[in-house]
């Protein structure tokens, strides 16, 4: 074909105008492809045609910016601290203002338009940047009191459990049994509680030292003249903390044993002991 | 001094998907003024158009994921959105009004010769230096979003003959804008 002729036919003009034909349209997205002077014709009449409009803007009244900043707030996502946004927003600021002027003096308006526009600008800034830093306070604000809101959940739940715990102590069923430290062990103390109903063993620890690494407490129930594993206690339990079920206890001890516990109790490492 | 873009479209356009708001402030302080004088070759009501550039702007933002750059620079971009949402509102309103006295292209030219702000020296007006039978085509062709069928059907000559004077008549508009 004869581009020069095609070119000139009128149909870059009817095409970048938008009044060409869906069939025109994509003859030229096709023949366009094929050969690079239709491409640069279209983009030499492209920008001719826009530098034609832009040396006749004409300013649209001041409140269709507002008007549209309004419309469209929720759609924007605001200005990241680092990364492209920023680059771009601050860089823009100088030259829009600058960029303001030419537009207003081809229409011909008072020049102190040009300082409102640029007075908006940059009020328009500084509000950005105001309401950005309100947004990290707020942002802060909502992530400390996020972490209070949890801290106050878990003091709310232990302070239940102990609470209930409690309770049960008080009932009339409920034996207390006060663990005296042994002699040479004397100033520890230890709590438990049997229930005389449905037999369920509750430890409080008054005053234990701290296990050794390796080791682990565990608590005994004398049966019958003979010590009954009541269960090891979990060093993370620092409430009452719940024990084996012993039917006929007639005292309870508690020694030191290896993790996980002992068949039958190390004598020598007794803490504490106390009958019923 | 002249009105120089600061960012090239490349980046403006990869700003403008990434939703950023100083990207959409630095479009519409670049080409709100551009646009509205598009608009206005349209819609000569300053008011109207006022309220139809914001619709333009509105759009814009939410096609701007359409936007191709493959197929064009973006304000012919923004340009086509704009005469789209102008001949909307033309041939909504005013096309019903004029629906009943079918010599549109004369009556359209009366009113435009004198209702144009001097302000515009724009598209349109090059128009009004075309020939008759040349600027009744680009009228409604390019103001009204006439089909060249529904041009033939509307002034009762053959397809061929609207073909053949609408390229005439942008040949003679290019003359005349550039």
């Amino acid at each position: 074909m004869d581009i020069r002729e095609y070119i000139s036919s009128g149909i870059v003009e009817a095409f970048v105008l938008g009044f060409a034909s869906e069939t025109e349209v994509a003859e030229v997205v096709r023949i366009r492809m094929q050969y690079p002077e239709l491409d640069v014709a279209i983009t030499e009449f492209e920008m001719s045609i826009e530098a034609q409009f832009m040396n006749n803007a004409v300013a649209p009244p001041p409140n269709i910016k507002a008007n549209l900043f309004a419309a469209l707030e929720d759609s924007f996502v605001e200005p990241k601290v680092d990364g492209e946004s920023r680059k771009f927003f601050p860089l823009i600021t100088n030259e829009t203002i600058e960029a303001e002027e030419p537009k207003v003096v081809s229409i011909k308006q008072p020049k102190w338009i040009s300082y409102v526009a640029a007075a908006s600008v940059i009020l328009f800034i500084g509000n950005v940047i105001y309401s950005y830093s309100l947004y990290q306070d707020y942002q802060k604000l909502k992530q400390d009191f996020a972490a209070l809101q949890k801290e106050n959940t878990q003091e709310k739940l232990k302070f239940n459990s102990l609470y209930a715990d409690v309770f049960r102590t008080q009932d009339t069923k409920m034996q207390m049994v006060k663990l005296k430290g042994v002699p040479g062990k004397d100033e520890n103390l230890a709590t438990v509680y049997w229930d005389t109903e449905i037999k369920e063993v509750y430890l409080f620890k008054n005053k234990l030292p701290k296990a050794a690494k390796g080791k682990q407490y565990q608590l005994w129930a004398i049966v019958d003249g003979k010590p009954v594993d009541a269960g090891v206690i979990d060093p993370n339990c620092d409430g009452f903390c719940k024990l084996k079920n012993i039917d006929k206890p007639q005292a309870f001890a508690i020694t030191l044993e290896k993790e996980g516990g002992s068949l039958a109790p190390t004598m020598s490492e007794m803490y504490v002991m106390g009958g019923i | 001094m002249v009105s120089t873009p600061t960012y090239s479209e490349e980046v403006l356009v990869t700003m403008l998907k990434s939703r950023s708001r100083g990207s959409f402030d630095y479009l519409y302080t670049q080409y709100s003024g551009a646009l509205f004088s598009v608009v206005l070759t349209f819609v000569p009501d300053r008011d109207h158009a006022a309220d139809l550039l914001q619709e333009i702007f509105i759009k814009i933002w939410k096609q701007i994921e359409s936007y191709d750059p493959q197929k064009g620079r973006l304000y012919t971009w923004m340009m086509q959105i704009s005469r789209n949402s102008c001949i909307d509102v033309v041939r909504s309103t005013k096309y019903q009004a004029h629906k009943q006295n079918l010599d549109l292209p004369e009556s359209v030219y009366a009113r435009g010769a004198q209702d144009f702000n001097p302000n515009i020296i724009g598209l349109r007006q090059q128009v009004g230096n075309l020939k008759l039978e040349h600027r009744e085509l680009v009228e409604l062709s390019y103001f009204q979003g006439y089909t060249q069928q529904e041009m033939a059907d509307l002034l009762k000559i053959p397809l061929g003959t609207v073909k053949t004077r609408m390229r005439a008549a942008i040949i003679q508009l290019r003359k005349l804008i550039t």
